[in-house]
């Protein structure tokens, strides 16, 4: 809820001055976007919650999540070598925003929430094995 | 001797030491069989082999810094800082020590992790390309050593300004990967006074085909300036502060 908020809030200042600092050129505002790039944002917060549960640690989800979002990116580069690593879910989330798409934008979203759905449901059942000492 | 001595078997005795540099020597051959097989893919030419092994750097530099964070903000975590300063309460020179004993622990693990980045892809790229002079090959895998000794001093740095490990590794991870290649891409004037991007003219080796902006030798300068910048800053807070 509070990352759909945020989102929300991030997205529309960033459309908003693109549209006032470039004018005309800008591209047209497509609501669809918006609700894909929404999707991605949450689905990438629930993400690094199911990671975060199943390793115990804040390290390696921030590691691993700012490095692979930066421009430096482990998924785009495997991306490069073999065609499955667009199914890894930053690349597949990104086609429900992206111009530049490798899937239609709904498939996009499915492939991320399968693996969001898969880490939670491991998350789940570690949480509730594991002894609560670290 | 004996605080350095103290210090060093602190870092030894600390697993998540060991999973990091393991992880990060995993990720770097990885990474480098990647790197190098889809340059040979897709290259025409000879491709450089020493230009392609620190290809991995940028990843590799992730490890050591959360190594050098580690070192520091583990202390924290669960109150070890109060015992290890009450053995020792001259706080300058045990940060002093922790910080010489974090160097002689990633001196060789970087020469390691060089190693075999370059060995990845010469073994990958023998049969095509140009042979490396060994004179080259020491400045670049000395440089390299360097680079990545200075990138985790900073970070233990940072570590002990913040004493908490998230924040630290959000603004060290987020600076390497976000802020950096940005600067480097809007601000090209101000790559050779920035830590992470004159560091990188300290390994990689020369190309007749790129504007190097620093010798290697102004790069390790620039980068040691900064990583005593924020080690005197660490000193300053730590004596200062309640720990």
């Amino acid at each position: 809820m509070i990352s759909l908020v945020l989102s929300v809030a991030a997205i529309l200042t960033t459309v908003s001055s693109t549209m006032l600092i470039l004018g005309d050129h800008s591209p047209a505002f497509e609501p669809s976007r918006l609700i894909g790039a929404v999707c991605y944002w949450v689905l990438t917060a629930l993400l690094a919650m199911g990671i975060t549960l199943i390793t115990r640690s804040g390290i390696i989800p921030l590691a691993i999540l700012i490095i692979n979002s930066s421009l430096v990116s482990f998924s785009f580069i495997l991306s490069k070598v073999t065609p499955l690593a667009y199914y890894l879910p930053d690349r597949a989330g990104a086609d429900m925003f992206m111009l530049d798409r490798y899937s239609p934008p709904l498939t996009g979203g499915l492939v991320m929430l399968a693996w969001v759905v898969v880490i939670f449901g491991a998350a789940a059942i570690l949480f509730l094995r594991r002894d609560i000492a670290s | 001797m004996k605080p350095l001595c103290a210090e060093v078997y602190k870092l030894l005795t600390l697993p998540s030491v060991w999973i990091t540099l393991a992880g990060t020597f995993l990720l770097n051959v990885v990474l480098c069989t990647v790197i190098a097989s889809s340059a040979l893919n897709g290259a025409a030419g000879t491709p450089d082999i020493l230009s392609f092994s620190f290809a991995s750097m940028g990843y590799v530099q992730a490890g050591f810094v959360i190594l050098g964070i580690l070192a520091v903000c583990s202390e924290y975590a669960g109150g070890q800082i109060r015992t290890t300063l009450i053995a020792m309460p001259w706080r300058c020179f045990q940060l002093s020590a922790k910080l010489l004993a974090l160097s002689i622990i990633t001196i060789p693990a970087a020469c390691m992790i060089a190693s075999a980045s370059i060995l990845c892809s010469w073994i990958w790229m023998r049969d095509t390309s140009a042979a490396i002079a060994i004179s080259t090959l020491a400045k670049s895998l000395a440089g390299a050593t360097g680079y990545l000794t200075f990138t985790t001093l900073l970070s233990a740095a940072v570590g002990g300004l913040f004493k908490r490990m998230i924040p630290a590794l959000a603004v060290l991870i987020g600076y390497y990967f976000v802020v950096s290649p940005l600067t480097d891409r809007l601000l090209p004037g101000l790559v050779p006074f920035l830590p992470v991007t004159a560091g990188y003219y300290m390994y990689m080796p020369s190309s007749s085909d790129s504007l190097h902006v620093l010798t290697p030798l102004q790069g390790t300068g620039v980068t040691a300036l900064w990583t005593l910048i924020f080690i005197a800053a660490a000193v300053v807070v730590y004596r200062r502060r309640d720990a």
